[in-house]
């Protein structure tokens, strides 16, 4: 993954929203790991290790060739675009914990502890000021996602889906992060597919989004733009 | 997560709801009966949602031969896995039925358990077409042998392998491969044949029986642990439903566990959801309290109704009693009502030929269980003649059924699924038999859907339901040959002492002790004696001669009854056990007399129903001068009470009294020709074949041995095989039965174990009459 852009942004506003972008190097690397972690999970990978050590990598390989062929060229269908999501969520995941220096939960371990819980955000970090923030990723093949994904992001704090995933996260947080949420501390991340827009643009337009703004009262927001 | 059901009737939260039993599915596969319960009730609540999913689910769960297309990253991880297991196995199989077959190639034995409808049997029956050496399959009851015989027979079609029911060798001259279909009981004569025998596989399908408390249990343990001797090169395969610990079918019966595994698959293919219904209206509600909810909530729809309407099948499950005195049909009345005429024509012909088995028809033998299934309504339980349960088992699976009433006979195996289970009876101590019965609710398709299928509990019994569902089935890892059992019957303990110290005759499938009582030098002279009054000029005497004489007649059964005192250590037999030992001695000489099923059961019926008498009544009333006459004659007929016959019990019992099959004071005119079938076949079933044959058998071939008495030789022939030509012999060798033998006999030009060999005419025989003989039949 390669960092392309980090920055404050409407500082006028507020003392911690940053826009960070990114490109993935090598895309079939990151969808290779992605599809490695999701199998490892799944309950077949118990059932049949055989299959998993032996079979599984390589017949994998086609299909992951595929998939990154049509993120590349935008022309998506359902398992492209689910695809997509992933990676955003993991490019994003990983630009804030390199970038920020923020605590990182791995996507296997946050699934396995959600499973007997109420799914809701994507992904989870911690930052140095020990507030817990809560990630949404949003894919979309033909336009820049952050609107979905600020929308998103502000349907689920509307549902409180960040109350409700604390009792499957509560494991990877220190506990005065987790006081906090409930007193209403926290903070947001959405990572989203990015087209060819510039981050200028991309960086205004966000500002002017009414989702965005409901967010501003929120101790931090982080925007990650995924070139994919 | 919790109030799931009321939340998905009420269409709330339905994204967070799918996907938490998603992410369930994805991590802990298709094991979870609530996650299960779940996607079922998406799936009838909410199909326009459901539809959108529908393809991931099916992929991760993994049921691969329903071709689901990958429409997530995590279902593309199930697409290539099935992709894998297709190219690995050449089918479709599921990752349970994949892994079975990988086990079954790794291991020498393999012990495994997995719930009903995960497909096992579609993988045994691959397993036995691709085989190059003998099979031998045991399961528990003859219904199954019949099932299995009937689908082998249709998947090997190669005339060079024998599919046989018995152990024998037939059919040499083009003989490749045999496939044997067995209980233990008939597996004994393996060991006879274990020279000539190439045995690749053993496989002990339903093996829990094992477990069972009687003579049968004591058995199975006896055949496996003599497998393991005689054939110690072939596998052994133990398949059983829903246990814990399949280890202990190893450990019991000491295999050596370096080549051993054994694997508990909890993996299911369909979901359930579960009703009560308190008499009036019909609730849902879940396994898990807390995640489905603490309160039922009121079903919108009846599902029964709902299944009627819908042409889906219907199980109740309720006692032989309540079949018997007909309460069960009184209570189901509406469904009974909403049941249409049948008129599609392969069900009318399955109809028609159950019918053309019992006799039944539309005069005196009229039969309330055909009049029923000509609306697709089915009785099943263990005294319906076995040819008339598979042709049923064939009208369900064909999809005419829309609702049978089933004892426990239908718990062990037999594939007939249905959409919704009624448990009009609930036995909660029998967790591991409602546990079957529960698995028959919901049929795995091959259709691009979820299948799911619906239990309905009496309301009564909803937590003892729940309890039935969250017990574990634990096998005893210890064989009760090797328990001391403390206060069991005498027959018993013989039966196992004998198992135990290898006193027990294959032979003869009796004890030594037994067997040596049986050819005490007291018995010759009843025997003789008794061959003296069955033949006259070396001829078996017939039937006239036998009725025309009462006291003849009852002399030939004192005979018998005397020789039978024998096998009981000289015990006087009590009245009950007298008149059930000569009611079987009297259809045991009309079977000799080559009379079907139904001539039998014709007999029996027009004797307790008077039917002459009120065949001459009515025809008296016809021929009455005047309206009055024909009233006090019909009103004779009427009036007329059934005359004492005396139904099946099980022998010996020295506690049994005699009495009638009816209440006294029935009318004959409400003698019912069901039950005289159902007798009939029990006495031919469990008493003559099951019992009564292995005794006479050595009785007269014993004393034959001594003697050198021809017509002794031919009873016991009639004992053992129903005939004593041996031309009929080798047929039933060959599979034949007696009602096919009286319609083939006259094509076959000669018959010996090397082949059969037909006569051109037999290609004239319609299609449904070849499919018994066109294995032997070489172009």
């Amino acid at each position: 993954m390669r960092i392309l852009d980090v920055r404050k942004i409407d500082v006028n506003n507020h003392n911690r929203a940053t826009f960070i972008r990114v490109e993935p190097i090598d895309l079939q690397e990151t969808l290779t790991d992605i599809i490695n972690t999701l199998s490892d999970l799944s309950w077949i990978s118990r059932f049949d290790d055989e299959f998993i050590q032996e079979g599984f990598r390589a017949r994998a390989l086609p299909t992951i060739c595929d998939i990154a062929d049509k993120l590349t060229a935008s022309a998506v269908d359902k398992v492209s675009s689910d695809a997509g999501e992933y990676v955003v969520s993991e490019l994003s995941r990983n630009a804030i914990v390199n970038q920020l220096k923020y605590l990182s939960v791995p996507l296997a371990e946050l699934y396995n502890k959600q499973l007997s819980g109420n799914p809701g955000f994507d992904f989870h970090t911690q930052n140095d000021c020990e507030i817990l923030i809560f990630g949404e990723a949003k894919y979309l093949c033909n336009q820049n996602a952050y609107g979905t994904g600020l929308k998103q992001v502000v349907e689920f704090i509307g549902n409180e889906k960040d109350l409700k995933d604390i009792p499957s996260i509560r494991d990877f947080f220190s506990k005065e992060a987790l006081r906090k949420v409930i007193k209403g501390n926290k903070g947001f991340a959405v990572g989203f597919s990015a087209k060819s827009t510039s981050s200028d643009t991309l960086i205004a337009n966000i500002i002017r989004n009414k989702d965005y703004k409901l967010l501003l009262a929120y101790d931090e927001i982080i925007l990650v733009a995924v070139n994919i | 997560m919790s109030e799931i059901i009321k939340k998905i009737i009420s269409q709330n939260h339905l994204d967070e709801i799918f996907d938490f039993a998603k992410r369930k599915l994805y991590i802990e596969g298709p094991t979870s009966t609530t996650v299960l319960e779940i996607l079922s009730y998406l799936s009838i609540f909410v199909p326009e949602y459901f539809e959108c999913v529908k393809d991931e689910i099916l992929e991760v769960m993994g049921v691969f031969y329903k071709k689901p297309n990958a429409t997530t990253l995590q279902s593309t991880i199930f697409n290539i896995y099935g992709e894998y297991i297709k190219e690995k196995y050449q089918a479709n199989y599921t990752p349970v039925q994949a892994n079975i077959v990988k086990k079954i190639n790794e291991y020498k034995n393999f012990s495994f358990s997995a719930p009903t409808s995960t497909g096992k049997s579609f993988v045994f029956r691959n397993i036995i077409e691709s085989s190059q050496n003998d099979i031998v399959i045991i399961v528990p009851s003859r219904a199954l042998i019949n099932e299995y015989y009937d689908r082998i027979c249709k998947l090997i079609t190669d005339k060079t392998v024998n599919v046989l029911t018995f152990v024998d060798i037939i059919n040499t001259k083009h003989l490749k491969r045999s496939v044997f279909i067995l209980t233990p009981e008939r597996a004994k004569d393996l060991f006879k044949f274990k020279d000539r025998l190439n045995v690749e596989m053993f496989l002990f399908d339903e093996a829990q029986l094992s477990d069972e408390e009687s003579v049968r249990g004591l058995y199975f343990d006896s055949i496996v642990r003599r497998v393991q001797k005689a054939f110690p090169d072939s596998k052994c395969i133990f398949s059983h439903p829903f246990i814990s610990n399949p280890d202990a079918q190893l450990q019991k019966n000491n295999f050596d566990m370096n080549e051993s595994i054994a694997l508990q698959y909890l993996q299911k293919n369909v979901g359930q959801i579960f009703f009560a219904h308190d008499g009036a209206e019909y609730f849902h509600f879940g396994i898990d309290k807390e995640i489905m909810g603490k309160q039922k909530i009121k079903s919108k729809f009846d599902p029964l109704m709902e299944a009627i309407s819908n042409g889906r099948s219907i199980l109740i499950y309720t006692t032989k009693a309540s079949i018997y005195n007909k309460s069960v049909f009184i209570k189901f009345v509406d469904y009974l009502n909403a049941c249409p005429h049948i008129t599609d024509n392969e069900a009318l012909r399955l109809i028609e030929e159950v019918n053309h088995y019992i006799g039944a028809n539309e005069s005196y033998y009229r039969s309330s269980m055909m009049e029923m299934l000509k609306h697709g309504i089915v009785i099943h339980h263990g005294s319906l003649p076995l040819q008339a349960r598979l042709i049923l088992e064939h009208f369900t699976q064909q999809g005419f059924c829309r609702i049978c009433f089933a004892t426990s006979t239908l718990e062990q195996g037999i594939n007939m699924p249905f959409d919704v289970v009624y448990l009009n009876t609930f036995e909660a101590s029998r967790t591991l038999s409602m546990k079957n019965l529960i698995g028959r609710a919901g049929r795995s398709t091959d259709a691009l859907k979820f299948d799911y299928g619906s239990v309905v509990v009496k309301a009564e019994n909803l937590s003892g339901f729940r309890s039935v569902m969250l017990k574990e089935e634990i096998l005893s890892n210890v064989s009760l040959l090797d328990t001391d059992e403390g206060e069991k019957d005498a027959d018993y303990k013989e039966f196992k002492e004998a198992i135990n110290n290898g006193e027990f005759s294959d032979e003869f499938n009796l004890t030594n002790s037994e067997v040596s009582r049986l050819k005490d030098g007291n018995i010759d002279d009843i025997v003789r004696n008794l061959l003296g009054a069955m033949f006259a000029n070396g001829q078996l005497i017939s039937l006239n001669v036998i009725n025309q004489d009462e006291n003849f007649r009852l002399g030939i059964y004192k005979y018998f009854v005397e020789l039978y005192r024998y096998y009981l250590n000289g015990r006087t037999l009590s009245d009950g056990e007298e008149s059930v030992l000569n009611t079987a001695i009297k259809i045991l000489i009309w079977k000799v007399h080559c009379k079907t099923f139904k001539d039998i059961c014709w007999r029996r019926y027009a004797f307790a129903a008077c039917v002459p008498e009120r065949r001459e009544y009515e025809r008296l009333s016809r021929n009455a001068t005047s309206q009055y006459y024909k009233n006090i004659y019909h009103t004779k007929a009427e009036q007329l009470y059934a005359r004492f016959i005396r139904g099946y019990d099980d022998l010996p019992n020295s506690n049994l009294h005699n009495y009638s099959l009816y209440e006294k004071g029935t009318k004959a005119k409400d003698v019912d020709y069901d039950r005289i079938v159902f007798d009939t076949y029990d006495y031919l079933d469990k008493l003559i074949s099951f019992k009564l044959s292995d005794i006479y058998y050595a009785i007269f071939y014993q004393y034959y041995e001594k003697t050198a008495d021809e017509r002794a030789l031919r009873l016991a022939k009639y004992f053992k095989y129903g005939t004593d030509n041996e031309k009929e012999i080798l047929m039933l060798r060959y599979g034949l039965s007696f009602e096919e033998i009286k319609w083939i006999k006259d094509y076959i030009i000669d018959i010996s174990l090397e082949e059969i060999v037909f006569g051109h005419s037999i290609v004239e025989l319609p299609q449904e009459k070849m499919i018994s003989i066109e294995r032997f039949i070489q172009y």
